[in-house]
């Protein structure tokens, strides 16, 4: 990736992150994590490692296994 | 019978499929893609309603019954089975393209199907075909699994036939109606056939086991119409049946955290047909109006990207013949049309603003909210996490990025690209102009998917995802060898009961056949001269003369008595001369 494209990500996490707390709120309706303003960007980074760790450790644990598996004999 | 709009285009798709192997092999191509346009024009000209109705014994079968939700199924469908006959002009082979009909027919005769008897045979049509096209990629493991795959599906069949049966017995009537019974057998039998087909988690396990291994062109068709086609009958049959939030649930995560550990390409897909189909298998659960419309949709937006996610993973394939994470790299430079044609489908799936994902999942993650699942809402954003980890991220950059492993692909048919840019446009299309797609659900649509708050929850998802990717790439390269799904329980176990049912059997016949042959030898032989048992002597085989006095002796007796009587006689004469 170069500098360009690492700068318009910035700019674009900046605005999303912006827009988290230019939302509008209605407290009475809303759910709880709405109103939070970066709670969707929390989210995603901590729910992308979540499941990035969950399946690696499961796929380490047991899951893995070599090509051959079911036709070692 | 006369074409006209009234024609059901199940029997248009079955009329071309026995016709195309009759035509010259130049014309079959051409035929292969005007067949599915003339039924697409006929499901959009049918009149709603009942159509064509058959008797069968004592009951009535409604073969072709128009609404609202049928004719949204139908049009995708039969438009899917048009872009993708486009992606595979190239092929020639009149079985395949045969194939592919046939099981087009299968999924719009469900479609369009009004009764439970109908419904089932072109339900069982769809099985048959669909497994040719795994069979037809002609390598070993694909003719494996196209068995399992085979197997699997007779196996739900029959559970849907005996649900079917039941039903018709319980209630004495065979259409197709809301089933409502929730203490019925023959609802739960008929919910489990159809959970086969729609590949809910734990009998999902065919899906990521067949797909990866079947043809370029055929995995494009597989993974449009069966499980899509379960999704209809669900829809149709169980909505509101809580138990399918939570298995949709379930579904879209579990296909989301197996595509982590998948290291070929198109097993990521096939894992995230699982998860997607999850989204839509929640939304039959919901039930409301929202969430039928949101998962009708989902299903067809899905159709369109995962179709042109297969055809881009398809196209490295044939064109490299790789498909695992592990020996792909570098391809950026070499094709960028087919990277950005994927790329669509790619933001698609992964739910971007201005691509058909975005205005479709968010209707039953929307519907979830409203109907007062909040925690489901919140699991189902996850997996929308997890789409774009593996299909968005992940898979592009492990296949046109990454380490440059040094692949010369060759150049892809032409057609491939314009199957490809044909589904392309469709997945903006609606992404642009949600109304196209909302105008065409079972019910008014009261959904505005571009709100503020929505656009800046997605890209705060999407963006700090990319973060989070970024920091752990590494970790996420491909790994040689395969990953355990449910199919152990029926794969693994093979060897055992090839042990114990075959070749333990067949030792242990053996066994017993000698064992067996023996006894009778030494039986017959001992028959031969039972007098073994009590005494050692008289040989092998019973012979009277052993106990019977020699014929010498017998002579000798008589001579002697001879002899005797001829001694007394001179005795007894000597005697009377003496006195």
């Amino acid at each position: 990736m170069n500098k360009l494209r690492w700068a318009l990500l910035a700019i674009a996490a900046i605005v999303s992150l912006w827009g988290g707390f230019a939302t509008p709120h209605d407290s009475a309706h809303d759910a709880w994590w709405n109103r939070i303003p970066v709670f969707f960007a929390l989210f995603g980074f901590f729910g992308c490692i979540l499941i990035i760790f969950f399946a690696k450790s499961l796929g380490k644990l047991f899951l893995r296994k070599g090509e051959d598996y079911y036709d070692a004999d | 019978m006369p074409i006209d709009a009234t024609f059901p285009p199940a029997l248009v798709m079955l009329a071309g499929a026995l016709l195309l192997p009759l035509l010259p092999r130049n014309y079959r191509s051409y035929f292969s893609l005007f067949i599915p346009l003339i039924a697409l024009v006929l499901v959009w000209l049918a009149p709603s309603g009942v159509n064509l109705t058959l008797e069968l014994m004592d009951y009535k079968l409604v073969v072709y019954k128009v609404d609202r939700l049928s004719r949204i199924f139908g049009t995708i469908f039969a438009l899917i089975t048009l872009i993708g006959a486009l992606f595979a002009f190239h092929v020639k082979e009149a079985a395949k393209q045969t194939a592919t009909l046939l099981y087009a027919a299968g999924a719009l005769g469900v479609t369009f199907a009004g009764d439970l008897i109908t419904l089932f045979v072109f339900w069982e049509l769809m099985s048959l075909p669909s497994t040719y096209l795994i069979w037809a990629r002609g390598v070993r493991e694909s003719e494996k699994a196209g068995m399992r795959y085979l197997m699997f599906h007779v196996f739900g069949g029959g559970l849907l036939f005996a649900g079917i049966l039941l039903h018709a017995g319980e209630t004495g009537g065979i259409l197709i109606e809301q089933l409502t019974d929730r203490n019925a057998l023959s609802s739960w039998l008929i919910l489990a056939g159809v959970a086969v087909n729609a590949a809910v988690v734990p009998l999902h396990a065919w899906i990521a086991d067949a797909y990866p291994k079947a043809t370029v062109t055929g995995a494009v068709f597989l993974s449009a119409l069966t499980t899509k086609t379960a999704v209809y009958v669900l829809l149709r049959m169980f909505p509101g049946w809580e138990i399918l939030i939570f298995l949709g649930v379930l579904m879209a995560l579990y296909g989301v955290v197996f595509a982590v550990l998948a290291n070929d390409i198109r097993e990521i897909l096939a894992y995230h047909i699982i998860s997607q189909v999850g989204y839509m298998v929640a939304g039959a659960g919901i039930g409301t109006e929202l969430a039928v419309n949101g998962a009708t949709a989902h299903a067809f937006s899905h159709i369109l990207y995962k179709a042109l996610l297969f055809m881009g993973a398809g196209a490295v394939l044939h064109t490299t013949g790789k498909s695992k994470l592990t020996e792909l790299g570098g391809l950026a430079k070499k094709q960028p049309l087919i990277l950005w044609l994927y790329m669509i489908g790619a933001f698609s799936i992964s739910g971007f603003p201005l691509f058909n994902g975005f205005i479709s999942k968010s209707m039953v993650v929307a519907a979830a909210g409203e109907a007062n699942y909040p925690f489901a809402m919140l699991l189902m954003l996850l997996a929308s996490v997890g789409t774009f980890l593996s299909v968005g991220i992940k898979l592009p950059y492990f296949t046109w990025y990454g380490e440059n492993r040094g692949l010369i692909p060759l150049p892809p048919p032409r057609n491939m690209y314009l199957g490809m840019a044909a589904a392309s446009f469709f997945c903006l299309l609606h992404g642009i102009m949600p109304g196209l797609l909302y105008d065409m659900l079972p019910y008014t649509v009261h959904f505005a998917p571009y709100t503020f708050s929505h656009v800046v929850e997605t890209s705060q998802i999407l963006i700090f995802t990319f973060a989070a990717f970024w920091i752990f790439r590494k970790r996420l390269a491909g790994e040689a060898g395969i990953t355990l799904d449910v199919d152990w329980f029926y794969r693994r176990p093979a060897r055992w009961v090839q042990r114990v049912f075959v070749e333990d059997l067949e030792t242990a016949f053996n066994k017993v056949e000698t064992l067996s042959m023996d006894i009778v030898g030494k039986l017959s032989l001992l028959s031969k001269n039972p007098t073994l048992i009590f005494t050692k002597s008289g040989g092998k085989y019973f012979s009277p003369d052993t106990y019977r006095p020699a014929i010498q002796t017998l002579i000798l007796l008589v001579l002697f008595s001879f002899v005797l009587i001829s001694f007394w006689g001179l005795l007894s004469h000597l005697l009377a001369v003496t006195k």
